[in-house]
């Protein structure tokens, strides 16, 4: 599915400005909302608070699981279990099949995109159509989604209005009120052919039972309230212990994604009413890699808000696609090597300056620079980029920095190659990477530690 | 799929390995808490915010005068047909609205409330730092009313607005989770809406395009 | 053995302090050192500098190569052992020891050197208790708040007030200053493209800020940020300098 971080694609944001520009402009703005909202509420220590029973929930995630399932049940839900993308698959197909579906309807669901249910689906012969927007537009457009709460925020209007002409068969507009107009027009008749909805799930309530679902639109409220049939999608991670927990989080879910004080619509689904059948699918896939080290256990706190995308200078310059994956911006670099191995996505977390912008940002305080740079040593230690000039330059600099006499002799070396480099003006390698845009620095005729020694 | 099961729950205690052994307690819970404000003064704040977010709120005497508020609100909205909530004071609140063709959600099928113009629902509680509506739908066809018909006007109490997502405020949610009740329980602030193109709002995407709260001083 | 001490209080008049140069620093910028020397003879605080010092490991510990800079992380505890107080003129440097060195081994000797460590500025104000330091600088200068410094120590205040303090100087906040200059190690020459791309960014607030000098407590942002300034317009006159050289100026 994926390759490791895309560098055409990074090339392509950039011979394409007119692009990133628009997204980095959007984010900036997203970021100043997201901060007005905060200031109005005692941020700080809501962030400290939702971060510890995050840490909590996933600690004693076994004990919640299995209670949230038993409370799911009581009220009339089917649990299904799976440990793969490819058992979630399973299920969701056998649900459908059972249940006679050849239409379903899709509300946002991250992790639905991260098995490429709608793949299986269509291979299937089942017809199944996003409903959020933003899912609806990139659908349409055969991409992928670019922004975990914007999906289509890397098109222009005018790219949606040529998409949807094309598509939809309508009169090209760039106007966004009518072309949300249309999608809801299209969309309407298909909540109600549907004989199954799927949603995502913000959290679950192990105490209760209670999956809680947070969106705008509405299109979450219509797929699990129109067809007879509601699937729940979701993550081992999302389980919180309490009900009583929910309006911490509603407190800083929207304020964090999109600087609204709350999300239109916050469905608590209480369980199955008459004439309802509802099944709540709990996928692994790879999420207790994660779960396993300590180190990237906090990972799993992320409510998926999309607050460090926007802030990431890198995410901004290079765009979702770059990512290669379901997951972009530094939550995306942090989980997908573990989601889907070293080989396809280790080198997402070498793609970062570790400025830390991400982590000030995170509603749930996690440590993600921290996280980046501990899985560039997982990757190191899984042998990825061994062979690579990256990995033996900084083996032999090590090696020279081990002692005083092999620090000189470096440095000697340093200066004879600095030289050489501006008598012919140009410079292998990295240094010739440095140099297209920047000056060197010349280095002085004495090091710090010559000087002391002559002259102290 | 008790394979299944065994293998999920399995690998996580597995990957939990190293606190095993260690108790711990959970965090205390966050609550918010009210405000010493008076009920009027929260009526206000509320009707600010859901302003802000492109709703209307307003305040009322009484019954009458809320289906009379309302019924100038419908026509406003060119509404002509009505679906309501199975709940006392919105069924109430139907009795007197006269002119329109109101009919109980749970008569409809879908299709019929799909083609309805107007949900009138009843808040449980009002949540006055956000503008925001507790609604609790325990039956299909009450499930579809805050999503489907395209204005949306929820009734409430005065006595039911609190000053945020304070315990009191959720007690409805809380006692229905808790009692085993089914359905769905929401809380609704403003119509609906999208920013999927280039974070340009939208009012009106797949929910309602409008919606209005109507506070009744005395119920 | 590592001598071990008790836990930090206030420094005391007279007590040595070693200066941790980065290895960048003495071969690129070694009147960064020099200032250090002048400034803290200035302040009566007795400098030594312990010759055996190479690297902290940092280069090694960001590309994941945790065995190098764990060899390097020993070697720096041993040089640094008897030092009851350390500084370091690089926030990325300080938050390699004192944060990293802790992350990848909290039970090793480094961690336990790493917590006696410090970024220039934070050692002025919190650990000798001063923030008018009697320095003297004529010019408009902006400070670029380096992302470690910044983030991992939560240095910038310190760095600021001890400008603000500098007679003749005229600080100007530098817009957007909590964004990444772009440096970030092998990433500059990794991903150039994205690396000069955000130090464009950082020019533009330079040159929204309208100072003459920019200063900040690393070395390694001012090089990445002056190599482009240069680059693209050689005839700037615009000024690279470090917090060290500013604050050893009288």
């Amino acid at each position: 599915m994926t390759t490791s971080f895309n560098r055409k694609e990074v090339a392509r944001a950039f011979a394409h400005p007119a692009a990133a520009p628009v997204l980095a402009t959007t984010l900036e703005r997203s970021v100043e909302s997201a901060h007005r909202a905060r200031a109005e509420i005692e941020w700080e220590s809501l962030r400290s608070a939702a971060h510890d029973v995050k840490a909590y929930a996933i600690e004693n995630l076994d004990r919640l699981l299995t209670r949230f399932e038993a409370q799911f049940t009581q009220r009339g839900g089917i649990v299904l279990w799976a440990p793969t993308a490819d058992d979630a698959v399973a299920h969701f197909l056998d649900i459908c099949r059972r249940h006679g579906a050849t239409s379903v309807v899709k509300g946002k669901s991250m992790v639905s995109e991260e098995l490429g249910i709608n793949e299986h689906l269509s291979r299937a012969g089942i017809d199944a159509v996003e409903t959020d927007l933003g899912e609806y537009i990139v659908q349409l457009a055969d991409q992928r989604p670019s922004h975990i709460v914007g999906p289509a925020l890397h098109l222009s209007r005018h790219d949606v209005g040529k998409l949807f002409a094309a598509k939809l068969g309508i009169e090209y507009t760039d106007d966004p009120e009518a072309l949300m107009s249309a999608a809801r027009t299209r969309l309407r008749a298909r909540y109600m052919q549907a004989q199954v909805g799927m949603t995502g799930v913000n959290f679950a309530v192990a105490e209760t039972g209670t999956t809680v679902v947070i969106e705008n639109e509405g299109n979450g409220g219509l797929s699990s309230a129109v067809p007879p049939v509601h699937v729940f999608l979701m993550g081992v991670e999302k389980v919180i212990p309490r009900l009583a927990d929910v309006p911490l989080f509603v407190r800083i879910l929207a304020r964090a994604a999109t600087g609204q004080k709350i999300s239109t619509y916050t469905h608590h689904f209480l369980g199955a009413e008459e004439g309802k059948t509802v099944y709540c699918i709990i996928v692994d896939a790879n999420r207790t890699k994660l779960l396993a080290d300590p180190k990237t256990r906090q990972s799993l706190y992320c409510i998926r808000c999309g607050a460090c995308l926007n802030v990431c200078p890198i995410y901004r310059r290079a765009g979702g696609f770059a990512y290669g994956g379901t997951y972009a911006g530094p939550i995306g670099a942090v989980i997908t090597p573990q989601l889907t191995g070293i080989e396809q996505a280790g080198e997402l977390p070498f793609v970062s300056t570790l400025c830390g912008a991400c982590q000030d940002e995170c509603p749930v305080k996690i440590d993600l620079p921290h996280q980046l740079v501990y899985l560039r040593h997982r990757a190191v230690e899984h042998g990825y980029g061994r062979a690579s000039m990256t990995s033996r330059g900084i083996a032999a600099w090590a090696r020279a920095m081990r002692d005083l006499p092999s620090y000189r002799r470096s440095v000697r070396w340093l200066r004879r190659s600095a030289a050489l480099g501006r008598r012919i003006g140009w410079y292998p390698g990295v240094l010739g990477a440095w140099t297209k845009a920047r000056t060197l620095p010349e280095p002085p005729k004495e090091s710090f530690k010559e000087w002391w020694e002559r002259a102290r | 799929m008790n394979d299944a099961r065994s293998r999920v729950l399995a690998a996580v205690r597995e990957a939990l390995i190293d606190l095993s052994g260690r108790t711990s307690a959970p965090p205390p819970v966050t609550t918010f808490g009210e405000t010493d404000e008076s009920k009027a003064s929260l009526a206000q704040k509320f009707a600010t915010e859901l302003q802000a977010v492109a709703g209307s709120a307003m305040i009322v005497r009484d019954r009458a005068e809320c289906a009379a508020s309302m019924a100038s609100y419908l026509l406003g909205r060119g509404v002509r047909s009505v679906a309501v909530q199975s709940s006392p004071l919105a069924q109430g609140i139907a009795l007197q609205l006269d002119g329109f063709d109101v009919s109980s959600a749970v008569k409809l099928d879908r299709h019929e409330l799909e083609r309805r113009d107007c949900a009138l629902l009843e808040a449980r509680s009002l949540l006055a730092d956000t503008g925001s509506a507790t609604v609790i739908l325990n039956n299909t066809q009450d499930r579809l009313l805050p999503y489907l018909p395209r204005t949306c006007a929820i009734v409430a109490e005065l006595g039911s607005l609190h000053a945020t997502l304070t315990p009191q405020a959720l007690a409805c949610i809380s006692d229905s989770a808790a009692s085993g009740a089914r359905g769905e329980a929401l809380i609704v602030t403003g119509p609906s809406r999208t920013a999927d193109i280039e974070k340009v709002l939208v009012l009106g995407a797949h929910g309602p395009q409008a919606l209005a709260v109507f506070i009744v001083e005395q119920p | 053995m590592a001598a071990t001490f008790p836990a930090p209080v206030r420094y005391e008049a007279g007590e040595h302090v070693a200066l941790f140069l980065p290895c960048y620093c003495d071969v690129l910028f070694p009147d960064v050192g020099k200032a250090m020397v002048e400034l803290f003879s200035r302040l009566e605080v007795p400098l030594e500098y312990p010759m055996e010092q190479t690297c902290c490991g940092q280069p090694a510990f960001n590309a994941g190569h945790w065995d190098e800079a764990g060899l390097l992380a020993t070697g720096f505890s041993r040089v640094f052992a008897e030092y009851r107080w350390i500084v370091v003129p690089s926030g990325s440097c300080a938050a390699m020891v004192r944060a990293f060195y802790p992350y990848m081994d909290p039970a090793s000797p480094a961690a336990a050197v790493g917590a006696r460590v410090y970024d220039l500025a934070a050692f002025i104000v919190n650990v000798l208790g001063r923030t008018d330091i009697g320095a003297r600088f004529e010019g408009r200068v902006t400070y670029h708040d380096g992302c470690h410094g910044r983030r991992e120590l939560g240095s910038s205040e310190a760095a600021i007030t001890l400008l603000k303090t500098v007679r003749g100087l005229d600080y100007v906040e530098l817009p957007n200053i909590d964004e990444c200059c772009g440096f970030g190690g092998m990433f500059a020459v990794k991903y150039p493209e994205l690396s000069v791309s955000m130090g464009q960014a950082k020019c533009a607030a330079i040159a929204q800020s309208a100072a003459q000098i920019v200063t900040s407590g690393d070395s390694s942002c001012l090089m990445h940020v002056e190599g482009l300034i240069r680059s693209s317009q050689p005839a700037t006159k615009l000024r690279f300098i470090h917090l060290a050289q500013i604050l050893a100026a009288t």
